[in-house]
């Protein structure tokens, strides 16, 4: 039993469809409307439907991912560590999970998510 | 060969399953889940327990039987490799088993199922949580 | 503009009598002349005065002559419109005129003789005797002279009346309105006593006057034969200017009394012919006949009697006329009326018939109408006792309603209290659940604990037990109040169904109770009507049995009247005799319009 001691503080909050999906807010380089440049984040969930309209594009350094919407939270937040059954997942891109209001949020690094185009797929 | 240690049995589906009782650490109920990005079907999703992040495997999808409709009850098994719950839609209790211990098949999920074993209930597949870990671990 | 028919006529109906004084004052002065000797060097003298005197007098006379025809003469200068009444008006003054030529002649006469005379005897050395001769003279010429204009003035006068009738003045209207004065006979008294006295007094004085000469020439002759010879002159010279004296009067007299003769005379023939007209029964306008006093009273008269025979003779001819035509179409209408006569029998025969059936109609109308006023007071009775049900109908769905209220109520709380159980029960379930994990937990490591712990995990296996047992019966538990929830449920709708049912049936029964409200009294009403009309239909049948009576009577009547109608066509022809007679006497009058 592991008690990650980890806090991290600026976290982006996002939805995609019906799931959570949460990213550190240092990552993400400026939000955009998507423009279809991007992967879909519903691909990890088996979201088959693509990114509705108004979609919004989370750019990383000339990459990014696109979620239905975004929330900043600015408070902080223990980063509870990735089960080791689920750190192969998604290319290894899980970085942790965080509780907000009495959800769990999984955290995604996009720095890992976008190292390689066999990452997201 | 007699069973020295004693199993947790509990049923998923039709089928009953145990696993040892010195693996089975808990039985709790299964709050809402949290779906991981990436996951295989099997993998329901994760839960918070105690501080830790848990992720719940469902054997209905494992063995190739899903079930649908939410499971109340997981058993909580921990292993060196980490610590998983297994869906259960009822948990009978320990039980000291007999009979055979043999390997069940030999692809998939089945190659970490052992018996035919037997209960006051019935027939039990034994799960081999060691390999069974490794196994989630690499599917 | 042409000139009026009357333009003039008030001068020239004083033209005469203007004339009449001058004849009078000319043989006053003949007279004079002759009868007085007048003293040398004043006959100069006195013609002058008399003719001054009698010119102005006959002035002055003139303009009142004229002052009383003003309206004739304003008629005639077109200054007055010709009407009724303003002809009328100179009617008046034209038959008042002569009067007023009689007066002013005497009246200016009288005094011309006086005034002649005193200024003659004032302005000469006459002697008194002789002036006072003169005055004498005047004062007897003077009745007889206006005599005289009153009579030339009256022809005239007819004449004007007549041109007034001719503009256009009704004579009715003039009759009726110039009233007559019966004063005849004592004009004629006065014409009469003038005519004789007047030349007597004068022939008297002349006598007188010569014999006083004579005498006074005998008493201052010397001698006889000086008397003899004034005698003898006397005789030879005075006897011619005497006789023409008395001729002259005698004409005047002669005058005046044929004058008079025909102011009464004329207006009589004419009145003669007009009644010999009528007597010969040509009728028409009544014609004017100018006259005076009674003959004009007369002629009025007559007039009158002619419009009303003529108006009488209209109405008898019409009325003539009508009972001609009355009685042809009688006499047409007498030859079917006899046929009509059988027929109205056998009319009124059927008639009898029918009336003896309409009275056995009316007797059975009377019994049905009873009948039905029973049946209507049967239907009121029903239709009140309908009404009680109605309303002991509706209480009991009141009643039935405030159950099915209750009931709902009931339910609604037994529903509630059920809800309550069942979350008691799932807490139990939860508690039961949470137990029947610790347990399992317990049993877990107590099996971990190996020999020690097994009596743990018995407890703990028991424990597990009695949670699942009580899980099992509160899911039992759970059956039950689902269960029971479906049958509130359903019992909630069941009860609100009734209500409603029963609303609906209170609402249903309160209709019925007002229909059978309005019945009630309809049916009140039609057994108030249904007994008055049972009522009027008994009367009706004693009015029939009357009536079968009446015809009898009227059959009988029938046959007095066939008799009587045969009766009355004799009667008929003679009418119509009577009828032609009436019509010829009628047509013998030739009324004129």
């Amino acid at each position: 039993m592991t008690f990650g001691a980890e806090v991290i503080e600026g976290v982006v909050l996002c939805q995609v469809g019906a799931h959570r999906l949460a990213v550190r807010a240092g990552e993400v380089t400026s939000f955009a409307d998507a423009d279809g440049s991007a992967p879909y984040a519903g691909v990890g969930f088996d979201v088959t439907a693509v990114s509705p309209q108004h979609a919004r594009l989370l750019r990383h350094h000339g990459a990014g991912l696109v979620v239905d919407s975004v929330e900043v939270n600015a408070e902080r937040l223990r980063l509870m560590p990735v089960p080791p059954l689920l750190t192969s997942l998604w290319g290894g891109a899980l970085a942790g999970f965080i509780e907000v209001s009495g959800h769990l949020w999984p955290l995604v690094s996009l720095a890992r998510l976008t190292a390689g185009p066999e990452a997201v797929s | 060969m007699a069973d020295s240690q004693g199993h947790l049995v509990f049923a998923c589906g039709p089928s009953l399953y145990a696993v040892p009782a010195d693996t089975a650490s808990e039985v709790v109920n299964v709050p809402s889940l949290t779906r991981v990005p990436g996951a295989p079907a099997h993998l329901l999703g994760v839960f918070a327990h105690r501080g830790e992040v848990l992720p719940v495997v469902d054997l209905t999808r494992l063995t190739g039987k899903p079930l649908d409709g939410a499971f109340k009850r997981a058993v909580l098994v921990r292993t060196p490799r980490g610590a998983v719950a297994l869906t259960a839609t009822k948990v009978l209790g320990v039980s000291m088993l007999e009979g055979a211990f043999e390997r069940l098949g030999d692809s998939g999920v089945h190659q970490h199922l052992r018996g035919p074993a037997r209960a006051a209930a019935g027939e039990v597949a034994v799960i081999d949580t060691q390999t069974f870990v490794d196994f989630l671990a690499s599917a | 503009m042409t000139t009026s028919p009357l333009k003039g006529l008030h001068r020239w109906i004083t033209n005469l009598s203007t004339i009449a004084v001058l004849v009078g004052v000319f043989i006053a002065f003949v007279y004079a002349w002759i009868a007085i000797s007048f003293p040398e060097g004043t006959r100069l003298t006195f013609g002058v005065i008399l003719a001054v005197t009698m010119i102005c007098n006959n002035v002055i006379g003139d303009g009142e002559e004229q002052r009383r025809l003003t309206t004739l003469r304003q008629i005639g200068d077109g200054a007055l419109p010709v009407n009724e009444e303003n002809l009328l008006k100179a009617a008046r003054e034209t038959m008042a005129l002569p009067e007023v030529s009689f007066w002013l002649c005497l009246a200016f006469l009288l005094s011309g003789s006086v005034v002649t005379a005193g200024l003659w005897s004032l302005l000469t050395t006459v002697p008194t005797n002789v002036a006072l001769r003169v005055s004498f003279i005047g004062v007897v010429i003077a009745p007889l002279t206006a005599t005289m204009a009153l009579l030339v003035s009256v022809p005239r006068s007819r004449a004007v009346l007549r041109a007034l009738v001719a503009a256009g003045l009704p004579v009715t209207k003039l009759y009726a309105g110039l009233p007559a004065r019966f004063s005849m006979r004592r004009r004629l008294m006065v014409y009469a006593v003038l005519s004789l006295y007047a030349p007597l007094a004068l022939v008297a004085e002349l006598a007188l006057s010569r014999v006083r000469g004579l005498l006074d020439l005998m008493v201052l002759a010397p001698d006889a034969a000086a008397m003899q010879s004034v005698a003898e002159a006397q005789r030879a010279a005075g006897l011619l200017p005497v006789l023409g004296l008395v001729l002259l009067v005698v004409f005047v007299v002669s005058a005046t009394a044929w004058l008079a003769g025909s102011m009464v005379g004329d207006p009589l023939k004419e009145l003669a012919k007009e009644t010999e007209r009528l007597a010969r029964g040509a009728h028409g306008e009544p014609r004017f006949v100018p006259g005076e006093y009674e003959s004009w009273a007369a002629a009025g008269a007559i007039a009158a009697m002619e419009a009303q025979l003529v108006e009488l003779l209209g109405r008898l001819g019409g009325a003539a006329g009508s009972i001609t035509g009355a009685t042809s179409s009688l006499s047409d209408q007498q030859g079917s009326g006899d046929d009509r006569v059988e027929l109205q029998r056998a009319n009124l025969d059927a008639t009898s018939a029918t009336t003896q059936d309409l009275a056995r109609s009316a007797r059975e109308i009377a019994a049905n109408a009873q009948r039905v006023s029973e049946l209507a007071a049967a239907t009121f009775s029903a239709a009140r006792a309908g009404r009680d049900g109605a309303d002991g109908f509706m209480t009991a769905m009141a009643q039935a309603r405030e159950g099915n209220q209750a009931i709902a109520d009931s339910v609604v709380r037994l529903n509630k209290r059920v809800q309550q159980v069942g979350r008691i029960i799932e807490f139990i379930n939860g508690i039961a659940d949470k137990s029947d994990l610790l347990a399992l937990n317990a049993e877990l490591e107590g099996n971990k604990a190996g020999e020690v712990g097994r009596g743990f995990s018995l407890v703990a296996a028991e424990m597990r037990r009695l949670a699942e047992s009580v899980m099992q019966s509160t899911q039992e538990i759970g059956g039950l109040i689902d269960e029971i929830r479906d049958a509130t449920n359903a019992a909630v709708m069941a009860t609100e169904a009734g209500v409603k049912a029963t609303d609906a049936g209170a609402a249903l029964a309160q209709r019925v109770g007002a229909g059978l409200s309005r019945i009630v009294d309809d049916a009140n009403q039609s057994s108030s009507a249904m007994q008055s009309i049972s009522l009027a239909t008994s009367q009706q049948q004693t009015g029939t049995d009357q009536l079968v009576e009446a015809m009898t009577d009227i059959l009988r009547s029938t046959e007095g009247a066939s008799i009587a109608a045969r009766e009355m066509r004799g009667a008929h022809d003679q009418l119509i005799s009577l009828a032609r007679d009436l019509e010829q006497t009628v047509v013998r009058f030739e009324v004129q319009s």
